[in-house]
C-alpha cells in the first residue's frame, strides 16, 4: 500500500509536465525525508512527523501550480477589464436583437401574446448564457497561451476612448433629435390618411381607422404638440422630479387611449389589410396585431418613463450623465 | 472580537504582500554558495527571513527554469539531494533587487 508520501508525490506529479516528473519526484521525496527527520529529531513519532511534513508542503495542487507557474485564476487582473468590457458590449448588443427577432418570428407565426413574451424571456436568457460562456472561454484560453505580462492581444487604452459627460442641461443636438422624432410621428399620423402607399380601385386606403378622426387622431396630434413643448421646456430648465412626473403623465395620456383603441380593434383600418390581400378575420390574426400593438405601445411608454426618472435622479444628485454614442468601444 | 479578527487577517495579507519579493532576493544571495532545499529553509529561518516550505520549494524550481539558479544532484551521501547555486544572471538580478531595496528603505525612512 502506498504511503502518505507516495500519495502526496503522485498527486503533485499528476499536474507536472512529463519531462520534469522524474526529477521532481526525486527532489520531493528527499525534501519530505529532510522535513520528516527534522520533526523526528524534535520528538515526533515517524507517523506524526510524516503528517506534519506534508502539512508544511500544503495542498499538492497548489504546490504543482507553484512549480509550473500556472495561473490559479480563470481571468486575471491583466485581462479582467477587457473581458468585462467585451462581455457587457456583446450582452447589450446581441441579447436584445436576438430576443426581439425571435419574438417577431413568434408574432408572425400567429402565437398568442403569452407565448411571445415567454419566447422573448427564454431567448434573452439563453443567448446571455451562451455569450457569457463563450467570451469567458476565449479569455481563459488567451490567459493561458500568452504571457500575461505582455498582453499584446489586449486593446491598448488611450484617454480619447473616454466617454463624454454633460450635466443636466441637454445639448442642442438632443433637443433637435427629439423634435425631429416628434415631427416624424405627426407626419406619419397625417400621411397615412392622405398619402397611404396602398391604393384600392384608384383610391388611397388609410392605414389607421378613418373613423377616429372624429376625436382620437386629433387628440394624439395635440399630445405630440405637448410633447414638443415639454421637450423644449426640459431643454431649458433641465430634468427634475417634476419633469419626470410630467413625462410619465404625457406618456400615459398617449398610451392609455392607444391601448384602449387597440383592445377595441379600433386603431387599424380593416380595409387597409384587405387591400394588401390579408384576411384579418382569419382566426387569430387580429389577436396577433392587437398583441403586437399593445406590446409596442407599452414598451415605448415604460422605456420613456424610466428614462425620464433616471435623468431626474442624475440631475438631483448632480452626477453628470454620459453623452450617448460617445466612448463606445470594446 | 470579529472586527479585531478581520483587522488581523488584513494586516497579515499586507505583510505577505510586502515579503513576497524579499524571499527571491534572500534565496539568490544565500545560494551564491550551493545548498539544497531543507538546508536553505533552515538558513533563512535562522536569518529571520520568514518563508514556508510550500513557498520555497516551488520557488527554487521556478528560479531554476528562469535561469537564475543552476541545479546539480549530489549522490555522494545516502540521501540524494538537489543542490542549487545562483547563476551570473541570478547574481545580476540580486544586485538590482538589492539596490532597489536600499532605495526603498531610504525612501520609507525619509517619509516616515
Amino acid at each position: 500500500m502506498p504511503s502518505l508520501t507516495d500519495r502526496y508525490v503522485f498527486t503533485v506529479l499528476r499536474h507536472i509536465p512529463e519531462p520534469q516528473r522524474a526529477d521532481l519526484d526525486k527532489e520531493l521525496r528527499s525534501s519530505i525525508a529532510d522535513l520528516v527527520d527534522a520533526h523526528v529529531g524534535s520528538g515526533a513519532t515517524q507517523g506524526e512527523a510524516e503528517d506534519l511534513a506534508l502539512r508544511e508542503l500544503g495542498d499538492p495542487d497548489r504546490f504543482a501550480a507553484g512549480v509550473t507557474n500556472r495561473p490559479q485564476h480563470l481571468i486575471g487582473p491583466e485581462s479582467f477589464p477587457s473581458w468585462w468590457r467585451l462581455l457587457r458590449f456583446l450582452l447589450a448588443l446581441i441579447t436584445p436583437i436576438a430576443a426581439v427577432a425571435h419574438a417577431l418570428v413568434l408574432v408572425a407565426t400567429g402565437e398568442v401574446i403569452g407565448t411571445v413574451i415567454a419566447g422573448l424571456i427564454t431567448t434573452a436568457f439563453g443567448v446571455s448564457i451562451q455569450i457569457a460562456f463563450w467570451v469567458t472561454l476565449v479569455f481563459v484560453i488567451l490567459e493561458r497561451t500568452e504571457n500575461p505580462r505582455h498582453p499584446n492581444w489586449q486593446a491598448q487604452w488611450t484617454p480619447d476612448q473616454l466617454p463624454e459627460y454633460a450635466h443636466d442641461r441637454r445639448t442642442a443636438g438632443d433637443l433637435a433629435a427629439e423634435l425631429v422624432w416628434i415631427g416624424i410621428l405627426a407626419a406619419l399620423l397625417l400621411g397615412q390618411q392622405f398619402w397611404s402607399f396602398s391604393v384600392l380601385q384608384g383610391e388611397r386606403v388609410p392605414v389607421l381607422a378613418p373613423a377616429e378622426w372624429s376625436f382620437w387622431w386629433p387628440y394624439l396630434l395635440v399630445i405630440l404638440a405637448l410633447d414638443a413643448a415639454f421637450a423644449i421646456w426640459v431643454w431649458r430648465r433641465g430634468w427634475s422630479w417634476l419633469a419626470a412626473g410630467i413625462n410619465v403623465l404625457l406618456g400615459l395620456a398617449g398610451a392609455i387611449p392607444l391601448i384602449w383603441l387597440a383592445l377595441e380593434q379600433r386603431i387599424w383600418n380593416p380595409e387597409f389589410f384587405s387591400s394588401l390581400n390579408w384576411t384579418p378575420t382569419e382566426f387569430g390574426t387580429t389577436d396577433v396585431i392587437t398583441a403586437a400593438t399593445v406590446t409596442v405601445v407599452l414598451g415605448i411608454f415604460i422605456w420613456d418613463s424610466v428614462d425620464g426618472i433616471l435623468k431626474a435622479r442624475r440631475a438631483q444628485t448632480g452626477a453628470p450623465s454620459k453623452v450617448s454614442g460617445t466612448g463606445v468601444r470594446v | 472580537m470579529v472586527l479585531h479578527m478581520v483587522a488581523e487577517t488584513e494586516s497579515s495579507s499586507h505583510l505577505q504582500e510586502l515579503r513576497r519579493g524579499t524571499v527571491v532576493l534572500a534565496c539568490l544571495l544565500v545560494l551564491r554558495r550551493a545548498s539544497y532545499g531543507y538546508a536553505l529553509l533552515e538558513t533563512l529561518t535562522q536569518a529571520d527571513i520568514l518563508v514556508e516550505a510550500n513557498t520555497l520549494y516551488p520557488l527554487l524550481r521556478r528560479l531554476e527554469s528562469q535561469g537564475l539558479l543552476l541545479s546539480e544532484w549530489d549522490t555522494s551521501e545516502s540521501r540524494p539531494r538537489k543542490f542549487y547555486r545562483t547563476t551570473p544572471a541570478g547574481e545580476e538580478l540580486a544586485e538590482t533587487l538589492r539596490v532597489d531595496w536600499a532605495r526603498l528603505d531610504r525612501a520609507i525612512t525619509q517619509i516616515a
